[in-house]
C-alpha cells in the first residue's frame, strides 16, 4: 500500500528563510563554539590542538569566572527588579488617565529607542562625580553633601549601571504591562469599588491575577535579555574599577579579545549558555506556565 | 527632458566605471592609525592626500582605530585576510602584531632613512629583535606634569614641584572642597600603565625584566612609586579608578584639578577649553624622588609596520613612509597635534612646518623642552637591552593598572600590590 | 463627603506629581546632552553648571559635520536599519504564514524554538559568528549587520505576531479560496492586511535595534567607512580627549533619527504591542 505523503510544500517553503537564519547565525556558531572549546587556539585562524577538557578545567577552577558569574547575577536580578517594579508601578499610575496621555507614552519610550552608545554618553556626562548635573542637582536639594561617584567606586559602580541599563529598557516593559491593564475590565473593578473593595483589594485581587501572566513573561524576558547586555558596561566601565563589574558577558569578551585564549572563552561561553538554558526552562515551567494555566 | 535624464545617467555610469578602471591600475594602500580626535584625522588625511596627487601610481587610504580596541581589530582582521598594507604601532603592538604572524622587517629601509635623516636611537631601539628592524619610528610622545599657573598662583604657591615630596605636598595644599590637587588617572587601561611608569622610572623601576627576560617588577622601587601613586591618588578625584586619558585634561581645563600627567596633547586645547590665557599653563618634567630619583619619564616611539606581502604594495609603503619622514612634509604630519608628536630625525628637528605651526611656536619653549627630555625617556618591557616578547601579554591586559586598582579597591599595600603585579605578570607570561 | 474630594484631589495631585517626576527622569537626561551640545566649549564643563547655553554656539555641530564622518556613519546606519527591517520583517511574515496558517500544525512548534533564540546569550556568540561570516564571506560587509540584525530580531518578530494573525478567522480565508482566489493572492490581499498593526510592530521594534545595535557591529566592521553612527560616537567617546563638545552634539544627533521616526509611527507600535504582548 502506498501512503502519498500529504506535505504542504508552500508552507515549508516559507519557514526556510527564518530557520536558515536561526541556523547560520544561532546554532552553527554554537557548534563553532564547541569545536573550539575543546582546543587550544589562542585566537581565530591560530593553529590549535585537541585538549580535551582542559580549557573547562581552566575556567571551572577560575575564581574570576564564578566572581564573574555572581556579578552577572546580580546584575541580571537588580535589572530585573528595578525595571520590572518601575515599569509596573508606572504603569498603574499611567493606567488612571489612559485617554488623554498616548503622546506622553511616546515621549517616555524614548530612553528606549537611542543608542546604547548614546546611553553610555549620557550616563558618563549626566552622572558624572566632578560635573555631572545630577550630582549638583542632588546637593542643591541637600540629599546629598558629596558628589556620588557612581562609576569611580567599586562599591557602586555595578549599582549604577544597573540604574541606567534600567532607564534605557524599563520604558519598553512599562508599555507592555501598560497593556496589560488596559484589557482589565473597568466594570470589574468599578463593581469591586460599589462593593466596598479598597484599592488595595482591587489591585491585589482583581488587577493582578488579571497581569500576572504577562508581568511573569516581562520578568522572563527581562532578566534574560539583561543578562546579554554587554555595551553599557563595556563602554563605561570596562570591567572595572578593579572587576568590579566585570560580568559573565565582559569575562568571555576580554578572555577572547583581551588575553587572547579563545579556547578558553568558547568553554566559558559553552558553560553560561547551559546555565542560562536550564534557568530559562526552569523559569518557564515554574512561572510563566503557572501563570498560564492560572488563567 | 526624459531624454537628457538618461543621458546624465550614462554619463554618470561611464564616470564611474572610469573611476573604478582608473583606481584599479594604481597600487591601492590601506593604512591604519589610531590617532582617533577628528583634527588628527584630517590633517593625516590630507597628508595622504598631497602624497597621492604626488605619486599617481599610488592610491593611500588613511583608515583610523581605536587604541583600545586595535590589538583585537587586527587579530580579527588578519583571521579574515582583511588586515591594512600598513599599520601604526607602538613598540609592544608590534610584538603582538608578529605575534599574530603579521609584519615584515624594514632595516633595508630604515637604513636608507637614516642615512638621510638620523633616526635617533630611542626611537628605532625597540623595533630591533632577532637581527631586524619591524617597524619605521614616525613620532614620538613623552608626558610631563602639567599644571595650573592662575592655580597655584591663587593658592600663593610660585614653584611648581620638582621632587615627588614637594608634588604630594603641593597636591595636598591645592585640594580645597570643590578642587583637586591633581588628576591621575586609575582606570583599567593605558593611560594609567603610562602614567604610573613614568613615576617607576624617575624612581629607577624602569626596568620591569632582566636580562634574561625574567619579570622582576616586585621591588622596593616599583613599591615605592605604587605607595606615591596611592597619596596622589587621595588628592585625586575619587571617580580616577575610571580615569583615562581624557578626564585629567578635561578637569585640569576645567580648573577642578591643579595638575596632570600627560603627553603634549594638552596644549592645542587649553585656551578654548578653560576660557584663560595660554601663559596659565605650565609644564614641568615629572619630579622624582629627592633622594635616589633620576631625570625620566616615559618616551613611546610609535612606528609603521609594513604587512602587506605583495612587492608593489611594500614599494608604495616605502614611498609613502619616506614621504612623511621627508622634513617638507614631516612638520605638518607632526602638527596634527601640535606638541604631542615629537620629531624621531635629526631633521626633523628642523622641519619648517613644525615651528612655523602657530601653537607650537605660542609654546615653543614647552616643545623644545619635550624634545630635550625625550633623551631619558624609556618604555615599560623595553629598557633592558633586548626585547622580551613577554611585555605583549602584559600590556594588552594592561596589568601595571590593574597593579594600581589593587591597591584602591582591595586594600592592597604598595608592598602587597607589587607582589600582586608580579604574580599576575608571571602569569601573563606563561599564558594561564 | 468633602472629606472624599479632599483625598481624590489630593491623589490626583499626587499621581501628577509622580508623572512629571518620571517624564524628568527618563527625558531630563536627553534634553540636558541636548543643551550642553550648544554651549561655548568653556561653558560646558562648569562645577556650577549653567541650565541654558549663555550663548547659543553651533560650533560643535560644525565641528562634528565637517571634521568627522558624521555622515556616511548617518548613511551607513540608514542603510544598515532599512535594510535589517526590509529582510527581517520579510522573513518574519514568510515564515510566521508558513507555520501559523498552514496545513502543518507541528511547524507552530517553531515558535518554541523562537522563544529559546530570543531569550539565549547572543552576546556570547559575538566571536563564533565572526567565525562563521568570515567563512561566508560576509564579514566586514554591511550586508554581516544586516544579517545579524535579523538573527536578533527575527524570533522575538516571529513570537510576537502569531497573535496579530490568529486574529484573522480562517473562514475569511476559506471564503476567499471559494471565491478563485490562489492562496497567494488570499494572503497578501486577506491576512496581511488584516495583520498589518502586528506588522508594523515588528517592523519598528526591527528597526529600533538595527538603529541601536553596537555590539555586534564594533566586531563585525573593520573598514572605517562601514562604521556606523553607534561606532562613530563609541570612537568619540574612547579617544584621548574627552571632547564633550563633540560628543553631545554626536550624541544629540544620533538620537534624532529615532525619535523623530517615533513620532510618526510610535503610536501604533504601542498600541500593536499592547495588543499583540497580551494574545501571545
Amino acid at each position: 500500500m502506498v501512503r502519498r505523503l500529504n506535505v504542504d510544500w508552500a508552507s515549508v517553503v516559507l519557514v526556510v528563510p527564518f530557520v536558515l537564519v536561526i541556523v547560520a547565525l544561532v546554532v552553527w556558531p554554537v557548534i563553532v563554539t564547541a569545536r573550539t572549546a575543546f582546543t587550544s587556539a589562542t585566537f581565530i585562524g591560530m593553529p590549535v590542538e585537541f585538549v580535551g577538557l582542559d580549557q573547562f578545567r581552566r575556567v571551572l577552577s577560575a575564581s574570576a569566572f564564578w566572581d564573574s558569574l555572581g556579578r552577572s547575577g546580580i546584575w541580571v536580578l537588580g535589572n530585573a527588579v528595578l525595571q520590572t517594579v518601575s515599569a509596573l508601578a508606572l504603569a498603574l499610575i499611567f493606567n488612571r488617565f489612559s485617554k488623554s496621555t498616548a503622546w506622553l507614552r511616546v515621549l517616555i519610550l524614548i530612553p528606549w529607542i537611542i543608542p546604547t552608545v548614546a546611553v553610555a554618553v549620557i550616563g558618563t556626562w549626566v552622572m558624572n562625580a566632578q560635573y555631572g548635573v545630577l550630582n549638583y542637582l542632588l546637593k542643591q536639594i541637600g540629599l546629598i553633601t558629596t558628589s556620588i561617584n557612581a562609576f569611580g567606586s567599586p562599591d557602586i559602580a555595578l549599582t549604577s549601571l544597573i540604574v541606567l541599563n534600567s532607564w534605557k529598557w524599563f520604558p519598553f516593559f512599562f508599555v507592555i504591562i501598560l497593556g496589560a491593564l488596559n484589557t482589565v475590565p473597568e466594570d470589574l473593578e468599578e463593581s469591586a469599588k460599589l462593593d466596598g473593595a479598597t484599592a488595595t483589594q482591587i489591585f491585589l485581587y482583581i488587577t493582578m491575577p488579571l497581569i500576572t501572566r504577562i508581568v511573569a513573561v516581562v520578568g522572563m524576558v527581562g532578566t534574560l535579555w539583561s543578562f546579554n547586555v554587554f555595551d553599557t558596561i563595556y563602554l563605561i566601565t570596562r570591567g572595572g574599577p578593579g572587576n568590579s563589574t566585570l560580568t559573565a558577558p565582559i569575562y568571555v569578551y576580554d578572555m577572547a579579545f583581551r588575553s587572547f585564549q579563545l579556547a578558553r572563552s568558547a568553554a566559558a561561553s559553552l558553560i553560561l549558555m547551559v546555565i542560562l538554558v536550564l534557568f530559562a526552562v526552569t523559569f518557564y515551567r515554574l512561572v510563566v506556565s503557572r501563570a498560564y494555566t492560572e488563567r | 527632458m526624459r531624454m537628457m535624464q538618461r543621458l546624465h545617467y550614462v554619463v554618470l555610469l561611464l564616470v564611474g566605471l572610469l573611476l573604478v578602471g582608473s583606481t584599479q591600475a594604481q597600487t591601492q594602500l590601506v593604512v591604519w592609525h589610531q590617532e582617533q580626535p577628528p583634527h588628527r584625522v584630517e590633517r593625516w588625511d590630507r597628508i595622504a592626500a598631497a602624497f597621492n596627487e604626488q605619486h599617481p601610481e599610488y592610491n593611500v587610504q588613511l583608515q583610523v582605530q581605536d587604541w583600545g580596541e586595535v590589538y583585537r581589530r587586527l587579530a580579527a582582521a588578519a583571521a579574515a585576510g582583511r588586515e591594512p598594507d600598513i599599520v601604526f604601532v607602538i613598540p609592544d603592538f608590534a610584538l603582538t602584531v608578529r605575534g599574530i604572524g603579521l609584519g615584515h622587517p624594514v632595516t633595508g629601509l630604515i637604513a636608507r632613512l637614516d642615512a638621510e635623516h638620523t633616526f635617533f636611537d630611542a626611537a628605532v631601539d625597540p623595533y630591533w629583535h632577532q637581527e631586524e628592524y619591524w617597524a619605521v619610528p614616525l613620532y614620538g610622545m613623552i608626558q610631563v606634569l602639567w599644571y595650573r599657573k592662575d592655580i597655584f598662583a591663587e593658592a600663593g604657591i610660585t614653584e611648581p614641584p620638582r621632587t615627588w615630596e614637594e608634588l604630594v605636598d603641593v597636591a595636598r595644599q591645592l585640594t580645597t572642597d570643590d578642587r583637586f590637587g591633581i588628576a591621575v588617572p586609575a582606570g583599567r587601561n593605558l593611560a594609567s600603565d603610562q602614567v604610573i611608569y613614568s613615576f617607576m622610572v624617575t624612581a629607577g623601576a624602569q626596568d620591569l625584566f632582566d636580562e634574561e627576560c625574567n619579570v622582576v617588577f616586585d621591588t622596593p622601587e616599583t613599591a615605592a612609586t605604587l605607595a606615591l601613586y596611592r597619596d596622589l591618588l587621595e588628592v585625586s578625584p575619587p571617580d580616577a579608578t575610571s580615569f583615562a586619558w581624557g578626564e585629567p585634561q578635561a578637569l585640569l581645563n576645567a580648573g577642578i584639578t591643579a595638575m596632570a600627567v600627560e603627553k603634549g596633547q594638552y596644549l592645542q586645547p587649553f585656551e578654548e577649553e578653560s576660557g584663560r590665557p595660554g601663559e596659565d599653563l605650565g609644564m614641568v618634567r615629572i619630579p622624582q624622588p629627592a633622594e635616589g630619583g633620576q631625570e625620566g619619564t616615559i618616551y613611546y616611539s610609535n612606528a609603521a609596520m609594513v604587512l602587506t606581502d605583495d612587492p608593489a604594495k611594500q614599494e608604495a609603503a616605502y614611498a609613502f613612509l619616506e614621504f612623511i619622514l621627508d622634513p617638507a612634509t614631516y612638520g605638518d604630519f607632526l602638527t596634527a597635534e601640535p606638541g604631542l608628536f615629537i620629531p624621531v630625525t635629526q631633521t626633523g628637528l628642523d622641519a619648517e612646518g613644525l615651528w612655523a605651526d602657530p601653537v607650537v611656536s605660542q609654546y615653543r619653549e614647552y616643545v623644545e623642552e619635550m624634545i630635550a627630555y625625550s633623551e631619558y625617556g624609556g618604555l615599560f618591557g623595553f629598557t633592558s637591552g633586548i626585547v622580551c616578547e613577554a611585555i605583549a601579554p602584559i600590556s594588552q591586559q594592561n596589568l601595571l593598572a590593574q597593579t594600581i586598582q589593587q591597591m584602591v579597591t582591595a586594600g592592597l599595600s604598595p608592598e602587597e600590590a607589587a607582589s600582586w603585579g608580579q604574580a599576575r605578570m608571571e602569569e601573563a607570561v606563561r599564558g594561564d | 463627603m468633602n472629606a472624599y474630594r479632599l483625598r481624590n484631589a489630593l491623589t490626583y495631585v499626587v499621581t501628577v506629581l509622580i508623572l512629571l517626576f518620571a517624564i524628568v527622569i527618563t527625558l531630563g537626561p536627553v534634553v540636558w546632552v541636548a543643551l550642553s551640545s550648544l554651549k561655548p566649549t568653556h561653558e560646558i564643563i562648569r562645577a556650577v553648571p549653567t541650565a541654558f547655553p549663555s550663548e547659543v554656539v553651533w560650533l560643535h555641530y560644525q565641528r562634528l559635520f565637517s571634521n568627522t564622518p558624521f555622515l556616511s556613519q548617518l548613511q551607513n546606519s540608514i542603510v544598515v536599519t532599512v535594510a535589517s527591517t526590509v529582510l527581517s520583517v520579510s522573513i518574519v511574515m514568510a515564515a510566521a504564514i508558513g507555520a501559523y496558517r498552514g496545513r502543518h500544525k507541528w511547524l507552530r512548534n517553531l515558535k518554541f524554538v523562537a522563544i529559546l533564540v530570543f531569550v539565549f546569550p547572543t552576546t556570547l556568540l559575538v566571536v563564533p559568528i565572526y567565525q562563521v561570516l568570515v567563512q561566508i564571506g560576509l564579514v566586514d560587509t554591511l550586508w554581516s549587520l544586516v544579517v545579524v540584525n535579523c538573527m536578533l530580531t527575527a524570533p522575538f518578530s516571529f513570537w510576537l505576531i502569531e497573535g496579530f494573525l490568529d486574529t484573522v478567522p480562517g473562514e475569511l480565508e476559506d471564503a476567499a479560496m471559494v471565491d478563485g482566489a490562489t492562496r497567494i493572492q488570499t494572503m497578501l490581499y486577506v491576512v496581511l492586511p488584516l495583520a498589518s498593526p502586528g506588522v508594523a510592530v515588528i517592523a519598528i521594534y526591527t528597526f529600533v535595534i538595527s538603529w541601536t545595535e553596537f555590539t555586534f557591529s564594533s566586531v563585525l566592521i573593520i573598514d572605517t567607512n562601514l562604521k556606523t553612527l553607534p561606532m562613530g560616537l563609541a570612537d568619540i567617546l574612547a579617544a584621548y580627549n574627552i571632547n564633550w563638545g563633540l560628543l553631545t552634539s554626536n550624541t544629540t544627533l544620533a538620537m534624532v533619527p529615532g525619535v523623530l521616526f517615533f513620532a510618526l509611527v510610535g503610536r501604533h507600535f504601542i498600541s500593536g504591542l499592547v495588543s499583540g504582548a497580551l494574545k501571545a
